[in-house]
């Protein structure tokens, strides 16, 4: 039985994208059959993290209204077994998703895929809602900043209210809090919300923290999901990400503020 | 619906017998407009059909208040009788003691008190107290049935109607009795009770809740709060932390920046004291 997770937050540019690629290539990593669908028709993104824009012929919304088959369309990851792309369309808009369409085509993917990763877009219209619509589980990606938490409240209220299994009266889309661009200097200084401050005012389980990382841009630059980078925290903290979606148990890293050694302070070391 | 609320008094004697408590209970009103035995035989016979299992042996409160005719004894008695043959319990009567009341104590069922909702005030308004609402006609009798009983948590309830366009996700209940919702409210979610409210857990920034009596929350009020939105000054607002956007109590408001301007401990009550609201420990 594939799993469907949808990746949002309501507000736009905290990293819904960067979590869906990395998300996904996690997942793909450890031997699941994954699917990451980008559902932004119109501002198509996906493509370029995952560094495969080079080879998107035919796209979701070609899917959605015939032109192009599933197999056609599904751009296979040259970097990690077992995971395949469906891009979104760059020149249509949100309206050519039907609901009817999405459900289709989702029911197709489910006959061969173990996860099926939805990447929402930002806002809470028609995109946002077919994508989170089907969702067994939904991964809310929060920054630690007033503005994000509020969209992700109002997200979580239309997950509550507006899936199918709210809908039809089924068992609840299970909710996860990811919250990324944390960075523990600025929390202790009062400048970012905490994570408590967070997980208070959302009360939906924390799956993960994932740092300010200077990697993660230099990650998405170069097409890369930043969970390939095992050096950097940002690429660990997805790791441990993906253990813990997988209902394993893993502390959670990178919520101090790191102690910088006397000589490395004196060096003008980098944190 | 109905309920029946008896004060609870503890006997002093020793090795008491028994001990008499308050309770309340979920009927079936059944709000008369007409009566002709034959239809409304066939009429209530098609409605219990309709739901077996709930109307079976389910208790059943004859509303009186909404006849259009005149009722004689024997009509009521025969009423009742139909009532039992399909397998429903009349327990009481609701009518007006001066027109009904010899009528009903051959039926040998209790009569209860006419609901004068409007010249009642609200505060006293009981949470089991059901004001009949205007039914569309077709039905000479209708039945109304809640499920809303004193372990009722309607929360989940779809929307009848929207109170404001614009707000998506809206409860509202038009039931006169105290709505409770065992969940956190979030932003952009609306909440509106016609009677008193109860919140178990947080109402976030953005998120409205309205009541026409008292609203009572066990978390953070970090939206807004709206008490007594009918006109009842006498409504209050309970949380156990107040970081409210605004609060109103009958159309008076504090807006955020006058309730943190105030010193307060928590938890806090909110009330109307003359034009004023005030905020206190309570």
């Amino acid at each position: 039985m594939a799993k469907i997770i949808v990746v949002t937050s309501g507000k736009g540019g905290v990293g819904k994208t960067t979590t869906s690629a990395a998300i996904g290539t996690g997942l793909a990593q450890r031997g699941n059959k994954t699917v990451i669908i980008d559902f932004d028709v119109g501002l198509r993104n996906l493509d370029l993290i995952m560094g495969c824009e080079r080879r998107v012929v035919y796209d979701f919304v070609n899917v959605l209204q015939g032109e192009a088959s599933l197999t056609q369309a599904l751009i296979k990851d040259k970097r990690t077994d077992n995971l395949f792309i469906l891009p979104a369309s760059q020149t249509r808009d949100k309206d050519a998703l039907t609901q009817e369409g999405v459900q289709k085509t989702l029911d197709e993917l489910a006959q061969t895929f173990e996860y099926i990763i939805c990447d929402s877009p930002a806002g809470i219209e028609k995109g946002a809602q077919m994508a989170l619509y089907f969702a067994d589980q939904a991964i809310i990606v929060t920054n630690p900043e007033v503005s994000s938490v509020r969209d992700s409240d109002r997200i979580l209220g239309i997950l509550q209210s507006k899936s199918l299994r709210a809908e039809t009266g089924g068992e609840p889309v299970q909710e996860h809090l990811l919250l990324t661009r944390y960075n523990p200097t600025r929390v202790a200084a009062g400048e970012m919300l905490s994570v408590e401050d967070v997980e208070d005012i959302l009360a939906i389980p924390l799956l993960g923290v994932i740092p300010e990382s200077e990697s993660v841009l230099k990650a998405s630059n170069q097409g890369t999901p930043v969970i390939l980078d095992e050096d950097a925290e940002a690429g660990q903290a997805y790791d441990d990400a993906v253990e813990r979606l997988l209902g394993n148990e893993k502390p959670h890293r990178f919520l101090d503020v790191k102690k910088t050694s006397f000589f490395k302070r004196l060096l003008g070391g980098k944190t | 619906m109905v309920g029946f609320i008896f004060l609870e008094i503890k006997a002093t004697v020793t090795d008491p017998l028994f001990q008499i408590k308050g309770t309340s209970l979920t009927v079936v009103v059944l709000e008369l407009y007409n009566y002709s035995p034959s239809d409304f035989l066939s009429q209530l016979t098609d409605k219990v059909q309709a739901a077996a299992h709930f109307f079976e042996q389910s208790p059943v409160l004859i509303n009186l208040e909404k006849l259009v005719s005149d009722i004689q004894a024997a009509d009521l008695l025969n009423l009742v009788d139909q009532c039992r043959q399909l397998r429903l319990q009349p327990v009481a009567i609701r009518g007006s003691h001066d027109q009904f009341g010899a009528m009903v104590e051959q039926t040998g069922l209790a009569l209860l008190p006419e609901t004068r909702s409007k010249d009642r005030p609200l505060e006293t308004n009981p949470v089991t107290d059901k004001t009949p609402e205007a039914t569309d006609g077709a039905d000479k009798s209708a039945i109304d049935t809640t499920n809303t009983g004193s372990n009722g948590t309607p929360d989940n309830e779809p929307a009848p109607a929207a109170v404001e366009a614009g707000a998506e996700e809206i409860t509202t209940s038009q039931d006169q009795t105290t709505q409770i919702i065992s969940r956190q409210i979030r932003s952009g979610q609306q909440v509106y009770s016609a009677a008193d409210l109860i919140i178990i857990g947080n109402v976030n920034e953005g998120a409205e809740v309205l009541a026409q009596g008292n609203i009572h929350i066990y978390g953070t009020l970090r939206g807004r709060a709206l008490a007594g939105v009918q006109g009842n000054t006498k409504a209050r607002i309970f949380c156990q932390q107040l970081s409210a956007e605004l609060i109103a109590i009958a159309g008076n408001f504090l807006p955020s920046e006058a309730i943190h301007q105030q010193n307060y401990p928590d938890p806090v009550q909110v009330y109307r004291n003359g034009e004023n609201l005030e905020i206190s420990a309570y």
